[in-house]
């Protein structure tokens, strides 16, 4: 009997690492090897808890860690990148991970169909577009879908929430879980929310949302707004360098995110506000509307949405950028219970 | 002999304390104390009581003076726990939503150094100071504070049990207090009978079991320092927190009970179960197996039943079309007007012959009228104004037991770009999907007026959608669909549509057996004197007068008896005293109506129908 029991934890044992394994590895692992238990938790502390985490940065970065040494840097990448396949591999498999990769559905149908079946996962899709044209009500309602069960269109996953202009409503959550049928209290509990308060705290919450991400399974991470602490903690072009520099810091943290994201399967959804521009093009422009952040921007994010208001409660999505996605528009409407698509 | 003179002492003075507070304690039943006091002044009746027996200042049985005690803290939980707001504090289930939204559960109103400046602590202290030998029970009472379990060992068991209890009736004291006083009353009731409720439970252990660990009593607490311990790194929080947080905030500017405008949503009130936090692993959100099951499948089962039953009541003709404005031609469907008899129509036999071959004879037969034997698809009625075309229309309508449309320009257009269009194509799905039908547009040349270039882009667009629904590449043969026209201006109909109207009925101005038939039955109601000859003679003048103006010729005739009555005998006259309608009065009466067609007007209509019309013969 208890042999039994033993062989039963055994095998439950070597399910869990098999699932470990398929899923990420923890930092834990590279213990051993001439590297400390301590040396780990420094490591960890910085807000990498996943070996792949380390083996993407580069060595300088890991030397800014209290404690690390640059002999110890550079063992712990090598180790790291002894267990991460680094090199290159074919096209077919790229095409089979690719095809393994979730979306997420964002509850309207004509958008599903534009955006190729949803938010995709393993990738930043940034949203942007004026005031009242359904960027946060569109992430919100992400929240819900992305803790579907996957044949379901979500992600089975919770949803991790960096809130910068205060516009997070969990009663929202709530109408929408309404309409999916899901419990209400659940779903709010599979949410995380993080209120950001300036652009450094708003990196310092990316490093915590990593560490979640290790602890548990995270479909979906959002912040909304991505610029809008830029746009006032930094002024004039006397700091738009630093600016600049600043958020490509934060965007590669969250393409570091993205890139783990085979690992995790974490969809990175940042929203973007506009700006008009108002010197001389703008009078042969008809719509003269950019999104902020400038080139960094555009070119951290992997597929960009444009977002309009349409006639009433309709909004308009046009694919601005994408690798793979054609240019092209849908209608969505933002209902009551959520994104939906238009009665029109 | 002074440790005699210091019992006695004590004793006045605990007796002094005691009698101040029953004194409260009976105002409090009398006046309308908030029920924060009243149990601010039960508890330090207990205190004092409990503080007195234990540390001997009163010579009583401990028996006598526990019984006391239990009889007040009995009291003091029943404010405390009471649901009404209005007598007691409700506080049970603040303290689980404070738990649960991870509030700080331990003020800093707990501190010792906070506890030495209350009222009770001091007179305390001073009652102990008096006392050299009790000097050492101050020690052990700060000692106790701190929960420390040394002291018992000191001591005996009873002693032991006692002390702890006192200790947890000591820190709840500044509560009250500084509730009563500065505080804003939100979070202190929540921490004060959190510990109360937690009290209880201990209480009745206490008493059985003596030897208790200190550390078992104060489950909540460390539990609650557990999830500090973790909190303050992570920022972030879920979702329930937040809600409850901002329902929290929303609250703060009324008054401190919650009940009324609680959170409807997203906290289990009165229930100390556990919430997830966010360090727990994803769960599915989707509802327990049952429910879940019975709700999903509900909620499929709804889709599914919805869908069925759109797909009943949208015929697939329909389906491209917006409801609404199959809402709008459903509602020109006319079922209920004046019925109209084929002989309420005088004359015009072969107008009426050829109608009825059109339509209702293939309602009575449909087998026989098919292929080449087929109904027309359209007939136009021309002819002078006031020649009996709308009645044509309204007498199809109620002979013809078919789905009778009638259409003016006022139905179809829009102000909206296209939408014009899309109501023609709406209006014949619909016709459609109610087949047998008939469309009747009466002032055709509204519509289908000929197209040029002059006029303007939408105008021309509904009447190509109009065309092509009405004989175009999406028609079918089989659709027993008629669409009847009406017009006086048939020259300006556009010749497409000309050719799609196959029947073109010309109904002329009434002949003289029309006329006749026309005074026949409209005189048939009125009281006569006409003789045959006479209506021939009004027959024979009455040349070149249209339908209408022979109805208005009798009107007026039949105004003439009214008119020879003199002006006061209006009033008085019974209905059958005034005279019968004479010839004279239609002398008169011709004098005023004239026909309102010229003759040019009909030559216009005579030489229409010769080229395009369906002659008689």
């Amino acid at each position: 009997m208890a042999t039994a029991l033993r062989n039963l934890n055994e095998e439950e044992e070597n399910v869990v690492e098999a699932l470990e394994q398929t899923v990420f590895s923890a930092i834990s692992k590279l213990e051993g090897n001439g590297i400390s238990g301590a040396d780990i938790k420094k490591v960890q502390e910085a807000g990498y808890h996943t070996v792949e985490s380390v083996a993407y940065v580069p060595k300088k970065t890991l030397m800014t860690i209290k404690g690390v040494s640059e002999a110890k840097a550079d063992k712990i990448i090598a180790e790291a990148q002894k267990m991460v396949p680094m090199g290159f591999s074919t096209a077919t498999e790229y095409h089979q991970k690719r095809a393994e990769l979730v979306q997420v559905t964002t509850g309207s149908k004509e958008l599903d169909k534009l955006l190729g079946g949803g938010i995709e996962t393993g990738s930043i899709t940034e949203i942007f577009g004026e005031f009242r044209t359904g960027k946060t009500q569109l992430c919100l309602t992400l929240a819900v879908t992305c803790q579907l069960p996957i044949d379901s269109g979500g992600a089975e996953g919770k949803w991790l929430y960096i809130d910068t202009e205060g516009t997070f409503r969990p009663e929202r959550l709530l109408a929408v879980a309404e309409r999916y049928g899901l419990s209400g209290s659940d779903v709010l509990d599979n949410v995380a929310c993080a209120r950001a308060f300036n652009t450094d705290h708003q990196s310092q919450l990316l490093i915590q949302a990593s560490a979640m991400m290790a602890d548990s399974r995270y479909a979906l991470l959002i912040v909304d707004s991505a610029t809008a602490l830029y746009r006032t903690d930094y002024s004039g072009r006397g700091e738009l360098s630093a600016r600049q520099m600043h958020l490509a810091r934060f965007l590669r943290m969250l393409l570091r995110l993205a890139d783990e994201v085979a690992y995790f399967g974490v969809a990175v959804v940042i929203t973007n506000q506009v700006v008009a521009q108002v010197d001389g093009a703008a009078m042969f422009a008809a719509d003269p509307k950019k999104p902020i952040g400038g080139n960094i921007m555009a070119h951290a994010s992997t597929t960009r949405l444009y977002l309009r208001k349409g006639r009433g409660e309709t909004r308009i999505c046009k694919i601005y950028d994408s690798p793979c996605l054609p240019e092209s528009e849908a209608m969505f409407a933002i209902l009551p219970d959520g994104i939906g698509d238009s009665k029109e | 002999m002074s440790n005699l003179n210091q019992t006695s002492e004590l004793n006045a003075n605990f007796q002094h304390i005691f009698e101040s507070l029953m004194f409260e304690d009976i105002k409090t039943t009398s006046g309308n104390l908030n029920p924060s006091q009243k149990a601010d002044i039960q508890r330090k009746i207990a205190a004092q009581l409990y503080y007195s027996t234990n540390s001997g200042d009163i010579d009583e049985d401990p028996a006598v003076s526990l019984t006391l005690y239990n009889s007040y803290i009995h009291k003091y939980f029943q404010i405390v726990d009471e649901q009404d707001l209005s007598r007691g504090l409700d506080s049970y289930s603040k303290g689980a939503l404070a738990l649960a939204s991870s509030f700080k559960n331990e003020s800093k109103q707990w501190s010792l150094k906070d506890l030495r400046n209350t009222s009770i602590f001091q007179t305390l202290e001073n009652d102990l100071s008096k006392t050299e030998g009790t000097m050492k029970n101050i020690q052990e009472f700060e000692k106790t504070l701190e929960f420390s379990v040394q002291l018992e060992k000191n001591k005996n068991e009873e002693e032991k049990s006692t002390q702890l209890q006192v200790t947890k009736l000591k820190p709840c004291e500044p509560e009250f207090k500084s509730n009563s006083t500065q505080k804003p009353p939100i979070v202190y009731p929540q921490v004060k009978c959190f510990n109360v409720s937690e009290r209880r439970a201990e209480d009745v252990t206490a008493k059985k079991n003596s030897t208790i660990n200190p550390q078992i009593r104060y489950p909540v607490k460390s539990e609650v320092k557990v999830d500090e311990t973790v909190k303050p790194n992570i920022p972030f929080r879920t979702a329930k927190e937040q809600l409850i947080f901002d329902q929290k905030k929303k609250n703060a500017g009324g008054t401190n009970n919650s009940t009324s405008n609680a959170p409807s949503y997203g906290c289990r009130p009165k229930s100390l179960g556990q919430r997830r936090g966010l360090n727990s692993p994803f769960i599915l959100p989707i509802k327990d197996a049952k429910s879940n099951e019975g709700e999903n499948n509900g909620v499929d089962k709804k889709k599914i039943g919805n869908n069925d039953e759109q797909e009943k009541v949208v015929d697939e003709r329909l389906k491209n079309i917006e409801p609404r404005m199959v809402e709008l031609i459903e509602n020109e469907i006319m079922d209920n007007g004046s019925p109209v008899n084929w002989d309420d129509i005088a004359g015009l036999e072969f107008a009426k012959k050829t109608i009825q071959e059109i339509v209702v004879w293939p309602m009575l037969r449909p087998d026989i009228f098919t292929g080449l034997r087929g109904p027309p698809r359209g007939i136009l009625l021309f002819g002078p104004p006031g020649t009996g075309k709308t009645l044509i229309g309204k007498c199809i309508a109620s002979k013809s037991r078919s789905t009778f449309f009638s259409i003016s320009a006022s139905s179809l257009t829009s102000k909206w770009i296209g939408e014009g269009e899309k109501m023609v194509r709406a209006l014949f799905a619909v016709a459609r999907v109610n087949q047998p039908s008939v469309i009747f547009i009466d002032e055709i040349d509204s519509l289908l007026s000929q197209r040029s270039e002059s006029e303007h882009e939408s105008s021309r667009r509904i009447k190509t959608e109009f065309l092509v629904q009405l004989d175009g590449a999406t028609t079918s043969q089989e659709d027993r669909l008629l669409v009847v026209g009406a017009t006086n201006r048939p020259q300006e109909l556009d010749e497409a549509a000309r050719r799609r109207l196959v029947k073109r009925l010309y109904i002329p101005l009434p002949e003289f057996t029309a006329r006749k038939q026309i005074i026949h039955l409209l005189m048939a109601e009125q009281r006569h004197v006409l003789g045959e000859d006479e209506i021939a003679d009004i027959c024979n003048r009455t040349d070149g007068y249209s339908c209408a103006d022979m109805t208005q010729l009798c009107k007026e005739a039949a105004y003439g008896p009214i008119r020879s009555i003199a002006l006061g005998d209006i009033e008085h006259i019974s209905p059958d005293q005034v005279r019968p309608i004479t010839n004279e009065d239609f002398d008169a009466a011709l004098c005023q109506v004239r026909a309102s067609v010229s003759s040019q007007d009909l030559d216009l209509y005579e030489d229409w129908n010769r080229r395009y019309g369906s002659a008689a013969k």
